[in-house]
């Protein structure tokens, strides 16, 4: 018997659900980007199957079933994300952790146990009726799951006072080839932004904070640094910074009605600031939070790229930004002396400027890591920087190939597999 | 370029326009499902697919299928896509190319034959008519549907007690009434339905009609809406004023209800929006103020008004996938039972017999509460309970 057909067996043995449908296959192998046609064939190979475990046990023998024959395992969260960290690109075991999405709050402790699968938004709505809060939730929140963030990593809203999601996850329960383990403390780094490639996150507990009352004020500046000064004199809960191309475009694809200039929107928690400046309440554009993704509609598609850009980098990225020939709408959310920047480019995935495009966003990241920046993730399509620019990498590594010798978690993400990132690297050099 | 991606082309900006940002896993056939081929984000990256080559197999074609059309994704849509339209050309495409699914061409071929889409006897659509109602060549036509002729009889029979009670003259076809044709039109076989339209105006234009009021949700969203667009398509006049039967008692009667009647119900009772009245239409608050005025204490479900769960009967579903039918309509009714309400009031035939079927499949008894009951159902109590 071939080593697939007793593949296919043993899966179709051991698991409730699972699809081996070739189109179900392809709907699970890919995330929100959409790259220029050669560059996807090149970075993808859908999966062989798509398994939905239910719980624990489920999830250890897809690990078993995994090693057994070789196969690739490819955690799936809510795929809202855009750098190629849910797409296989060597086939394997797309794991959607949709059937595991139970969660408890702990009102004493402040703190959400969570199974990977569970949507922030269903977890801040019970939460909210305990009288607690999320720190911290990334803007695709209505969908996006607890265990996908946390495995991609990074800055959301909240981040101005709580930081990343890093800074928020008080411990992991985790699953590799060797089993079943807690991390916490000084081990998290080895998992929380690691996007499953050193073992796949199956319960977490993240830090709450209790509800309070949030005022978003819209703050009219001149510039970044006028934003950046309200941010150091202020302490808000969360603040973005928000191009006027971004409303200009919003004004053309909804029919709205903003102001066509820079914003700061800074929402604060229980009290209002004394400011100088001139402020309006912005409680729409504070439920648009959600969709920075309705530009898209002008496209019909959508170049974008997210680089974390220390403080002082803002201004000269800015700079660059608006020298570009391109329509470019620009939102920067705040952290701790970073901000997340992301530069959206509505465009055409059917005509030739869809590469021109793809073209002026890779101009804007190159600009931005030359200016100390670096990319939100590097998941598959940009793992070719990721010793650049992940602190650690080689200590990371390490363990990675301690823990997983065979490379089948997540492999080809973040850690560069064979010829890919060279290629792929290249396929940038081109668009 | 295939076939199927010619058929599809036009529709290439919308399915372009989807960011995969799967705020649309609120569908509740996905909730049921559990796979992204049923849901939303997951059925236009198919079409995706199918526009650049890819060949849906029987499978994936049927799987499309599983909709109600309640158009809650078009709610949340990150991208303003009109979904509910969207569907319904989709599906349009997607028969001409592969024909319709078996229990949808049998609604088809029971219209054919007997003007209805259960296939019961044609001679048999008035059966429900009280003896001591009288039906005059009022300009004012009421449609009694297919549900409530053959199904949810009470419903016809209440409304048009109703219309008596306040002396409201009215028409009604009878034997002659046919089928609206939105199950064809939900189902993807527009061109059919449209044979349904043109037999429809001519019968309308020939009895005078310029009002008609409808019990039936379905109905009146292919009457308000999509009957206009037909019209102008084959060229034809719409010039009739579509009501249904909650707005107009509302207009009609409204104060004199609320006023008027000293005696009141009792007891507490939750609205399910339908979603062809509800969402696709906007009527949001004559059924409600309805149940207030009949002296009822309304409570919401933890999903109304726009943001409703679909009964799960809509879209052909409840005729081609019964078993995830019910399952929708369970998710339905446990948000009524949440909220320990006496009644749960519809104003559709369709949704009051899909939720009645949803209690029993839930293992609840027909008097258990909470009991499922129709808007004119209400109204006709209210008015017994006065003595009239």
């Amino acid at each position: 018997m071939e080593i697939m057909e007793k593949f296919e067996i043993d899966v179709r043995r051991s698991f409730s659900n699972f699809s081996f449908h070739p189109l179900e296959r392809r709907i699970y192998s890919h995330d929100i980007s959409v790259l220029p046609k050669f560059v996807e064939k090149m970075a993808c190979k859908p999966a062989d199957v798509v398994v939905q475990p239910e719980n624990i046990e489920d999830v250890k023998e897809i690990l078993r079933v995994a090693e057994q024959y070789s196969k690739p395992v490819v955690p799936r969260g809510a795929a809202t994300s855009g750098y190629g960290g849910v797409v296989p690109f060597d086939g394997g075991i797309v794991v959607d952790f949709s059937r595991m999405s139970d969660f408890e709050i702990d009102e004493d402790s402040k703190v959400l146990v969570s199974e990977p699968g569970a949507v922030w938004w269903d977890v801040q709505k019970v939460a909210r009726e305990k009288g607690l809060s999320l720190r911290v939730y990334p803007t695709s929140a209505l969908s996006s799951t607890v265990g996908g963030w946390i495995a991609q990593g990074g800055i959301g809203i909240g981040s101005t006072m709580f930081g990343g999601i890093r800074d928020n996850v008080e411990w992991l329960k985790v699953v590799d080839f060797r089993g079943e383990k807690r991390v916490d403390g000084n081990g998290l780094k080895y998992y929380v932004g690691m996007e499953g490639t050193t073992g796949l996150i199956v319960s977490s507990a993240v830090r709450l904070m209790e509800l309070a009352e949030e005022i978003p004020l819209g703050i009219e500046v001149e510039s970044i640094a006028d934003a950046l000064k309200i941010l150091g004199k202020t302490k808000p809960y969360t603040a973005m910074f928000i191009s006027s191309e971004f409303f200009r475009l919003m004004n053309e694809v909804r029919g709205a009605d903003f102001d066509e200039r820079d914003l700061m929107v800074a929402v604060y928690l229980n009290e209002e600031p004394k400011l100088d400046l001139r402020c309006s309440n912005v409680e729409e554009l504070w439920r648009e939070r959600f969709y920075p993704l309705r530009i898209k509609r002008k496209g019909p598609s959508l170049v974008s790229i997210e680089i974390v850009l220390p403080f002082e980098a803002l201004e000269a990225f800015y700079g660059v930004a608006r020298k570009l020939r391109v329509q470019l709408a620009i939102q920067s959310y705040f952290s701790k002396g970073e901000a997340n920047v992301i530069a959206l480019i509505p465009s055409d995935e059917r005509e030739k400027r869809f590469s021109q495009d793809w073209k002026s966003a890779f101009k804007l990241l190159k600009a931005g890591l030359k200016l100390g920046g670096k990319p939100y993730a590097t998941g598959l399509y940009l793992s070719h920087l990721s010793r650049k620019v992940i602190d650690g990498y080689d200590e990371l590594l390490r363990f990675k190939e301690e823990i997983d010798p065979k490379n089948l978690l997540n492999p080809g993400k973040i850690f560069p597999k064979g010829k890919l990132p060279l290629m792929l690297k290249l396929a940038g050099l081109v668009i | 370029m295939s076939g199927m991606a010619k058929l599809l082309k036009d529709l290439s900006d919308e399915i372009y326009a989807c960011a995969q940002c799967n705020y649309c896993r609120i569908c509740p056939v996905y909730r049921i499902e559990g796979w992204e081929s049923v849901s939303p984000r997951g059925k236009l990256y198919l079409l995706k697919l199918a526009l650049n080559g890819s060949q849906l197999d029987a499978m994936m074609l049927k799987d499309f299928f599983k909709c109600t059309t309640c158009g809650l994704c078009e709610n949340v849509c990150a991208v303003d896509i009109p979904l509910i339209g969207f569907w319904e050309e989709a599906r349009n495409r997607l028969v001409r190319a592969k024909g319709p699914l078996p229990a949808h061409k049998k609604l088809a071929e029971n219209i054919g034959i007997q003007m209805n889409i259960y296939g019961e006897e044609r001679n048999l659509r008035d059966g429900w008519l009280p003896e001591d109602v009288e039906v005059t060549d009022s300009e004012t036509l009421f449609f009694a549907g297919c549900t409530a002729s053959y199904r949810v009889r009470e419903i016809a029979e209440s409304a048009v007690r109703i219309f008596s009670h306040f002396g409201i003259e009215f028409n009604y076809l009878g034997r002659e009434e046919i089928c609206c044709g939105s199950t064809l039109i939900r189902t993807g076989q527009r061109e059919k339905a449209e044979r349904l339209v043109e037999r429809n105006i001519r019968v309308w234009e020939k009895n005078r009609v310029d009002t008609i009021i409808t019990t039936c949700a379905g109905c009146y969203r292919t009457f308000a809406l999509d009957y206009p667009k037909i019209c102008e398509k084959r060229s034809l006049e719409f010039n009739f004023e579509v009501l249904h039967l909650s707005q107009f008692i509302e207009r009609e009667a409204g104060k004199a209800i609320k006023e008027g009647m000293k005696a009141k119900l009792k007891g507490r009772a939750t609205y399910h929006d339908p979603c062809h009245l509800g969402r696709h239409a906007g009527v949001y608050d004559e059924p409600r103020a309805l149940i207030k005025a009949a002296g009822l204490e309304l409570v919401e479900m933890e999903h109304s008004r726009e943001n409703s769960l679909c009964c799960g009967a809509g879209g052909g579903v409840r005729a081609q996938f019964r078993d995830l039918s019910l399952e929708v309509g369970k998710l339905r009714f446990e948000e009524a039972l949440k909220l320990d309400v006496d009644y749960l009031i519809s104003s559709c035939p369709f949704c009051k017999m899909h939720l009645s079927h949803s209690k029993k499949v839930l293992g609840l008894e027909r008097n258990d509460k909470p009991e499922v009951l129709d808007i004119s159902e209400i109204v006709l109590r209210v008015l017994n309970e006065n003595g009239m």
